[in-house]
């Protein structure tokens, strides 16, 4: 029988383990992203405060980024890891790859959410003496928040997959788990079971965005 | 003589595009006064957004000057031009209210710009709900808010500031005849109790002759006239100011050959059965195309279009008729008489 108490405390340490990853790693690359993609939408042509040159060059670089497969930027950014946490085994080292990833990914799903602003209403706002950045902290995002949540179940079940993959490398928490038992060990019960908890906390995600999301918009009544 | 609160002087504005460039604006020349309500007209692509946008420097003019209240606009930081614009507060088509406020808290939101402490604003956003007629629905979002209401928040917004003027555009089109009829009347009742400058862009001569003391009639980047507007619905002197009064009338109207006139009433004729008397006269039937009254600066004022007798002897006879009687009239450009020139057209 292989489910005893060890194997279920494993398995608890890691859906612990990936949360502390999952949220972890998401809320630093919002930290970077969401001004990222601040960045992006209000430098672009025809933008709250057009800067093509620097619009053109951030996006070049995000794409850089967004381009490498995350199994291989896992493998690139390990000198970066052991410099930043002391370690390139666990779950606390796959936060700096995870973050690496996420924040471009961020910054483009939040450059799009906030294009859906009308042009007519940052307009209205500036006909009323606004600056910039009242535009972007009082226009751009409370209008586009239902949005914006949305936008981050989405990151989030993302991030779960790529914290998955970094069970390749000995990043913890419950792909880490699947790989070694199913993939290494043949043991597809285990493996069957991690899988199933992470269907459950994708979901639990998406749907908690979905209901957050609905709630706070008020377009829609 | 007081001075002009908005001075516009050989404005002009280019677009540049991938191919070419547009102007939108070739040379215009502007003078509102303070407390009067003036009227931009124009036909879709004549430049009047784009020059009411200019006016506040949404849009930066390629050339010529906008001077507000003493200030020129071209002369002022960017600092300086956000202070400007919360004295001018504008109104749009499609209203802009942000969606994710409720209507008190979009009123507020020129005075959290401005920096106003919170339960002021707020005290202040009430006092123009009141205004607006719409003090029961300060926690509405617009999105539970009717066209009309949506305008009237926009408008309550629009005067947080205390601004000397506003600028609507085409801040009815969006609407309903009846909903427009009491945001012109809104807008008239503001500026007579608060004496506050509006500037209305329009493409409906309705809008203009029902609250506007003077007109710009503007054209391929120009102005093809200005006046009093009793005086341009009386006679306008060019064939896109006829053709505007006229509006939709001309295109209702099924012209055949011969000739057309426009004949306006201000009232004063009513003792004069004026086409028995033109029929009288030429001893020969009219034919009445089109009739219509518009209330003008208060006044009720009729424009008909009548089909003049073939005869040439008999045209005479009723024109002669017409000017005896002071009754202004003016021919009217139909299919057939198209290619007939207009001298009195802006040059191109």
């Amino acid at each position: 029988m292989n489910f005893d108490a060890a194997v279920w405390k494993m398995i608890l340490t890691g859906i612990w383990e990936t949360i502390f990853m999952v949220f972890g790693s998401t809320l630093i690359g919002y930290l970077l992203g969401l001004p990222l993609g601040v960045v992006l939408v209000v430098t672009r042509k025809g933008g709250v405060h057009p800067v093509p040159v620097l619009n053109t060059v951030l996006g070049f670089i995000i794409n850089i980024f967004r381009s490498i497969p995350f199994i291989i930027l896992l493998i690139m950014v390990m000198p970066f890891t052991r410099a930043l946490v002391g370690t390139t085994l666990g779950a606390k080292a796959v936060i700096p790859p995870l973050v690496i990833a996420s924040a471009p990914y961020i910054a483009r799903v939040v450059e799009s959410e906030l294009a859906e602003v009308d042009n007519g209403v940052i307009e209205a706002a500036k006909s009323m003496g606004a600056s910039d950045w009242q535009i972007i902290y009082k226009v751009l995002l409370p209008e586009t928040k239902p949005s914006l949540i949305l936008g981050a179940a989405l990151v989030l079940t993302t991030v779960v997959g790529y914290s998955c993959m970094s069970g390749f490398i000995g990043g913890g928490g419950l792909g880490d788990i699947a790989i070694r038992y199913g993939y290494y060990r043949y043991q597809a019960d285990i493996m069957l079971v991690t899988v199933a908890i992470l269907i459950i906390i994708v979901q639990v995600i998406q749907e908690s965005g979905n209901r957050i999301s609905l709630k706070t918009d008020k377009r829609i009544r | 003589m007081a001075e002009p609160i908005i001075s516009i002087s050989h404005l002009r504005k280019e677009f540049q595009g991938t191919r070419s460039t547009v102007e939108a604006i070739k040379d215009i020349s502007i003078d509102v006064m303070p407390g009067e309500i003036y009227g931009i007209i124009g036909l879709s692509g004549a430049g009047k957004s784009t020059l009411v946008r200019c006016v506040n420097y949404l849009e930066k003019p390629t050339s010529g000057e906008v001077i507000f209240d003493g200030k020129k606009l071209s002369s002022l930081t960017p600092k300086e031009l956000r202070a400007v614009r919360q004295e001018m507060g504008m109104i749009f088509q499609q209203f802009q209210l942000l969606e994710q406020r409720t209507a008190l808290r979009n009123i507020t939101f020129p005075l959290e710009i401005r920096g106003v402490k919170k339960n002021e604003a707020v005290k202040r956003a009430r006092e123009l709900l009141r205004i607006v007629e719409l003090e029961d629905r300060e926690n509405a979002y617009p999105s539970q808010l009717s066209g009309g209401q949506k305008q009237r928040v926009a408008i309550a917004r629009a005067l947080a500031t205390n601004p000397k003027v506003l600028l609507c555009d085409e801040a009815t089109s969006a609407l309903d005849p009846n909903t427009t009829n009491s945001i012109l009347g809104l807008l008239k009742k503001l500026n007579r109790d608060m004496g506050i400058t509006v500037l209305v862009i329009t493409h409906e001569m309705d809008v203009i002759s029902q609250i506007c003391d003077r007109v710009a009639i503007i054209d391929k980047g120009l102005i093809a006239e200005e006046g009093y507007v009793a005086d341009i619905f009386m006679a306008p002197k060019t064939k896109i100011g006829r053709e505007l009064i006229l509006g939709d009338a001309i295109k209702e109207v099924k012209f055949s050959e011969g000739k057309y006139y426009r004949i306006t009433f201000d009232g004063r004729q009513s003792q004069e059965p004026v086409i028995s008397n033109i029929v009288l006269r030429a001893k020969s039937p009219v034919n009445i195309m089109y009739a219509q009254t518009r209330d003008v600066g208060g006044i009720a004022r009729g424009q008909m279009v009548i089909q003049l007798p073939e005869n040439e002897e008999q045209q005479r006879e009723v024109l002669q008729y017409l000017r005896f009687a002071q009754i202004p009239f003016d021919e009217v450009d139909t299919v057939a008489g198209s290619e007939k020139q207009d001298t009195e057209e802006t040059e191109e």
